[in-house]
């Protein structure tokens, strides 16, 4: 990632950078909120029942699908105003390292689905030597030994101790 | 006097081994989050709601997350105070002063003021709960659905208005809590809302998976984009340097008050629906630094400074169980976690709760006696190990983190389905956390909303549907009306500074953020 | 002539350092200092701040050495960014600090000096810690 500097100031990946364009995220995300806004009202349109009295079950939803519409409209003013005057922004652009989350959301999704089939031993081992590997970790041996060592530690505080089943793909303890 | 029964029947209660080895375990997790930056008290309870399901006594529960409350402070000190990285968000105050003594060689007067102050306005403050707490939840009583509903109301808007710097984040995120909680199948009229027709969600989203989305999920994967970040340097600590309690004379005489008044400060801005701790730490450090004008020490390591602001901080928890006891109002995201806690031991919150579980309540509020003095004893002596804590390796840290995090939620239901709910709502956070959206609010309207909703019901249906109910009757009108002023208050320095005719520099008072 | 010292704020890495710093002096070398840290803890106790940098460029020029300072957070091995620099700047001597590991503490991290050792293109001076 960074390289090596000479001498004086060391190179900081914390300092945040100024860029000299604004970012476009936050523009598509005051879209997104708006559409958000309108599935909700979709919804509360939805929820049969008479009239919107204050007293139904109508109500509440809608006032919340109306002053969320009226939210995002102002968020997203307020993001084409930063947009067009061009005013720097600070920080990276929130989509610079998205990759990566999109990886750890994914081992997420795996090791959900690998619990209950494999059993909660070997699928937290093996999430926790992905997981750590995709958060950045590069000592292999490290991550396995207390990969080990936590998994089972856990195992046996819920079993045992706290009584909470965990799946065991068929392999018990 | 029949307080001064039931404090020592709660002693008796928290005196047990059980009941104390659960402190004990509160307080150290408690420091441990505290000491490391961005893991905070309500995300390690929401943690831990799981696994408490299954005991057979919600007492050892919590205790065990009153330590932790407590702990997290001591803790988030320590990392301000030799670190200048809060160790959480209510130390910020602290890590100005603080850091400037620990770089003049004076960190250890800088933690054991800090340490001291704690304890000291966390026992008055202590002290104050055992006494107010009774009356106010008889007084309680009296409140109607209208009341409840203005309070509610009240307490969403100040925690909004406060954390963060924008208010339309702030309420987008509030909003986005309430309709949240509201998904599911209505209780008055079992209709399904929100629930895009799926069956799945017809029994809501509960609030633990909600906490632990938008925390712990969420924050590990906003720290997996932060990417490496440069270590900090701690402060190292000089050797002893005599006097008592590794305070000297000079620095116990410039102490003392600053507590006195950070206690002062902190207690009643907790029981206010102010947002928890943020608040009274920020006016204590404002005050101690506008009363000490004349020693221009303020910036570069003022005692003072540090004192009060650790001290407030600790005299709010107190204060914020006020609200949370007597009415179940939470007035913080960790109060909120708290009252999820309460929920989900079928425990109501509010004037019965003095009545009903009596036992619980006050061993509660005795453990928080003994929390103090516990952390007290383990927290300067093994300073050290605290520090070590900042090096354990962050892909270690979080990865456990998400573990705890799955399997959480998986023992709630052992269901796949809410795991992945879980992680959607991750996803949310972290977006939420990339674009600046506050979090707390969310918490707060999702565990408030359904709440806020039932009273107002219940009050239209009393006023047979006349929605004048609110203002006629004054109370409601006035608490509605200190809810009007809290939306605006952040606003008002910017305003002033228009009529003085100089530029606005500040857009809008804001506060961090829980963690 | 170029010299690649590793260096850690810990007395190990001082010895290796005040090693560096002689021989530097001795040979009319040119001493480049490589501090690094992977950079994902809060705390690094092997990753030197500025006041000690300061000490460390302070007794360098006491001796008369031009020197360069590196530091990164790239999240290389420490073996790995000694070994990368010292073919940088073609190094003609490494020197690093060694010491004494557990069987457990090997298996676990590995040895920066052993493969400093084994991998460098020249020769490496090993230093340790000054006894007692």
């Amino acid at each position: 990632m960074s390289e090596p500097v000479t001498a004086g100031p060391v190179e900081d990946p914390t300092a945040q950078p100024t860029t000299g364009s604004p970012h476009v995220g936050p523009l598509v995300v005051g879209v997104v909120l708006i559409g958000f806004g309108l599935l909700i009202l979709f919804q509360a349109r939805a929820i049969p029942g008479e009239g919107w009295s204050p007293s139904g079950p109508r109500f509440l939803p809608l006032v919340l699908a109306v002053a969320w519409i009226g939210l995002s409209v102002v968020y997203l003013a307020q993001q084409v105003t930063a947009f067009t005057r061009r005013r720097p922004m600070h920080g990276h652009e929130p989509g610079a390292r998205i990759g990566a989350v999109a990886v750890l959301v994914a081992v997420l999704v795996v090791y959900a689905y690998l619990l209950e089939p494999i059993g909660y031993l070997f699928a937290t081992a093996l999430f926790f030597l992905a997981g750590a590997r995709v958060l950045g970790s590069h000592s292999i041996r490290r991550d396995a030994l207390i990969a080990v060592l936590l998994t089972l530690a856990v195992y046996f505080a819920f079993t045992r101790a706290l009584g909470i089943h965990l799946p065991d793909g068929g392999m018990v303890l | 006097m029949n307080v001064f029964v039931d404090l020592l029947n709660g002693f008796a209660t928290v005196l047990s081994p059980a009941n104390l080895f659960f402190a004990a375990v509160g307080v150290t997790l408690g420091t441990l989050v505290g000491v490391l930056p961005g893991i905070g008290p309500a995300v390690t309870i929401a943690l831990l709601l799981p696994v408490t399901f299954n005991f057979e006594d919600p007492i050892g529960a919590f205790i065990m997350f009153a330590g932790i409350y407590y702990g997290a402070m001591y803790g988030g000190s320590t990392t301000s105070i030799l670190l200048n990285t809060p160790g959480e968000s209510a130390s910020v105050a602290t890590a100005i002063e603080g850091h400037e003594m620990a770089k003049r060689g004076r960190a250890r007067s800088a933690l054991a003021t800090a340490a001291i102050g704690s304890f000291v306005a966390g026992t008055i403050s202590t002290i104050l709960l055992t006494f107010v707490a009774q009356p106010l939840g008889s007084l309680a009583v009296k409140f109607q659905a209208t009341d409840y509903f203005a309070l509610m109301i009240l307490a969403l808007v100040t925690v909004t208005a406060l954390v963060g710097t924008s208010l339309t984040r702030g309420l987008l995120s509030l909003l986005f809590g309430v309709v949240i909680g509201l998904v599911g199948l209505d209780t008055l009229s079992g209709q399904a809302r929100f629930t895009l027709d799926q069956p799945l969600l017809f029994d809501g989203i509960n609030d633990v998976i909600l906490i632990i989305g938008l925390f712990a999920i969420g924050e590990t994967l906003h720290v997996l984009v932060k990417g490496r970040t440069r270590p900090g340097q701690v402060s190292p600590l000089e050797p002893p340097h005599g006097g008592f309690l590794w305070l000297n004379k000079e620095e116990w005489r410039r102490s003392w008050a600053p507590w006195l008044r950070g206690a002062g400060f902190g207690f009643p801005f907790g029981v206010l629906p102010s947002g928890g701790a943020e608040l009274p730490t920020f006016l204590s450090y404002t005050y101690e630094k506008r009363r000490s004008r004349g020693r221009k020490e303020f910036g570069k390591g003022a005692i003072e400074g540090v004192a009060g602001p650790e001290a407030a901080n600790n005299a709010s928890f107190s204060g914020v169980l006020v609200p949370l006891l007597t009415l179940g109002l939470p007035t913080s995201a960790t109060a909120a976690v708290l009252l999820a806690a309460f929920q989900i031991f079928n425990l109501q919150p509010g004037p019965q709760l003095f009545e009903n579980s009596s036992d619980l309540v006050w061993a509660l509020i005795a453990s928080l006696y003994i929390g103090n003095l516990l952390l007290l004893v383990l927290n300067l002596p093994l300073i050290r190990l605290w520090v070590k804590v900042l090096e354990i390796p962050r892909p270690v840290l979080y990865s456990a983190i998400l573990v705890f995090a799955t399997l959480g939620v998986y023992s709630l239901s052992g269901n796949i389905n809410d795991v992945l709910i879980a992680y959607v709502i991750g996803v949310i956070g972290f977006f939420m956390r990339q674009l600046d959206f506050p979090i707390a609010p969310a918490i707060l309207g999702a565990i408030l909303g359904p709440e806020l909703e039932k009273q107002l019901r219940t009050a239209l249906t009393i006023s047979n549907g006349d929605p004048s109910v609110f203002v006629t009757r004054p109370l409601s009108a006035v608490i509605l009306a200190l809810a009007v002023a809290a939306l605006l208050l952040p606003y008002l320095p910017r305003v002033i500074a228009r009529l003085r005719g100089r530029p606005a520099t500040t857009e809008k008072l804001a506060f961090a953020d829980e963690d | 002539m170029t010299i690649v010292v590793g260096y850690t704020p810990t007395p190990l890495g001082e010895a290796a350092a005040a090693t560096a710093i002689a021989e530097a002096a001795r040979r009319q070398a040119e001493l480049v200092v490589v501090n690094s840290s992977h950079g994902d803890a809060a705390v690094d106790p092997k990753f030197a701040g500025p006041a000690t940098l300061a000490t460390l460029r302070a007794a360098i020029e006491a001796a008369g050495v031009t020197h360069h300072l590196t530091q990164s957070l790239s999240g290389l091995d420490p073996a790995e960014s000694i070994l990368r620099t010292a073919r940088e700047y073609d190094a003609d001597l490494i020197v690093i600090g060694v010491r004494h590991r557990t069987p457990v503490g090997k298996l676990l991290l590995g040895s920066t000096a052993q493969r400093v050792i084994l991998d460098a293109e020249c020769p490496v001076l090993a230093v340790k810690q000054a006894q007692g």
